[in-house]
C-alpha cells in the first residue's frame, strides 16, 4: 500500500531515527567509566537535510511507473554519517568525554522527542480511521 | 527491535558495573591482609573498561555501544611494610607487607559504581517505558 507507505512513512522513519539516538545517547551513559570513550550523538538536522537533498534533488532517479522503487530514500538511510562528537564542558584525566548530567538531560530530552514521533503516528492512525469510518 | 538494543546496551552497563562492585568488595575484605613478601602482598585490584564497537563484536551488531571489562590490573601503588617481629610471617628482618588498598578510595570507587549501575537501570526502565507507549499506538 503505497500511499498509506507514504502517509505514515516519515512519521515511522523519524521514530526509528529517534530510537537510534535512545540507544547513542544510552551506550554513552554504559561508557560514563571507560576511559578514552568520546560521547557521540545523533544529529537529527543532518538526518533530515540528507532525506530531502536525496527527494528534492533535480538529477535524482524519478519513479515513473508504478512497479519502480522510489527513489527518494528512506529517512535515516546513511544514519552513521550524522554521528556527532562535542567537546566536553569539563575535561576528565581519563580523556573520557561523558559527562553524566549533560547525559542524563539529553536522555531525557531524547525521550521527549521519541514519545512526539509517536504521538503523531498516533494521531495520523487515528485521523486515517476516521476518514475511513466516515462519521 | 531496537530497544531491546538498547535494553542489552545497558545491560553490558549493568555487567560491567558489577563486576567493578565486586573486585572493590574484594579489595576492602582482603584489605587486612599481609604477606612475608613483597611481591606477595595484596594489591587493590581495578578493572578497565572498553567499549564495544561493531567490528569488535564478529558482526553481532546488538551489543554495539556497549561495554566490557578489558582487563582487571593491580593497583601499582607501592605496598605498605610494617616492622611487626612476632607476626609468623614476618621476613628476617621481622618486616610484613600489607595490602596497599585505600579503604576511603575503595568507599568512593563503590559509590560509583553504584551510581553508575542506576544510571543503567534508569536506562532500561524509560526504555521499558517507550516500548509499551510504543505498543499503544496499535490499539488506537
Amino acid at each position: 500500500m503505497p500511499s498509506l507507505d507514504r502517509y505514515f512513512g516519515f512519521n515511522s522513519a523519524a521514530a526509528s531515527v529517534k530510537s537510534r539516538r535512545l540507544e547513542i545517547i544510552s551506550g554513552n551513559i554504559t561508557n560514563a567509566s571507560t576511559p578514552g570513550y568520546k560521547a557521540k550523538d545523533l544529529d537529527f538536522a543532518k538526518v533530515l537535510k540528507q532525506y530531502n537533498s536525496a527527494t528534492s534533488n533535480a538529477g535524482s532517479m524519478q519513479a515513473t511507473k508504478a512497479k519502480h522503487i522510489g527513489a527518494g530514500g528512506a529517512l535515516g538511510q546513511n544514519i552513521n554519517s550524522a554521528i556527532t562528537y562535542y567537546t566536553p564542558l569539563n575535561p576528565s584525566l581519563d580523556n573520557n568525554t561523558v559527562e553524566m548530567g549533560v547525559e542524563q538531560a539529553r536522555f531525557g530530552r531524547a525521550v521527549a522527542d521519541y514519545q512526539a514521533s509517536i504521538q503523531f503516528l498516533e494521531n495520523k492512525i487515528s485521523g486515517m480511521r476516521k476518514a475511513l469510518r466516515g462519521e | 527491535m531496537s530497544f531491546e538494543r538498547l535494553m542489552s546496551i545497558a545491560g553490558t552497563g549493568m555487567n560491567a558495573q558489577l563486576i567493578r562492585m565486586n573486585t572493590t568488595a574484594s579489595n576492602l575484605a582482603n584489605a587486612g591482609v599481609v604477606a612475608g613478601t613483597d611481591a606477595g602482598a595484596f594489591r587493590a585490584k581495578r578493572p578497565v573498561f572498553e567499549s564495544l564497537l561493531n567490528n569488535a563484536m564478529s558482526g553481532k551488531e546488538s551489543f554495539e555501544g556497549g561495554v566490557r571489562v578489558n582487563e582487571i590490573i593491580n593497583d601499582p601503588k607501592p605496598v605498605k611494610q610494617v616492622f611487626e617481629p612476632n607476626n609468623p610471617l614476618a621476613d628476617d628482618n621481622g618486616y610484613v607487607f600489607a595490602s596497599n588498598v585505600n579503604e576511603i578510595e575503595e568507599l568512593i570507587e563503590m559509590m560509583d559504581a553504584s551510581r553508575a549501575y542506576q544510571n543503567n537501570v534508569e536506562v532500561i526502565s524509560t526504555a521499558k517505558q517507550l516500548m509499551s507507549r510504543t505498543l499503544e499506538v496499535i490499539k488506537v
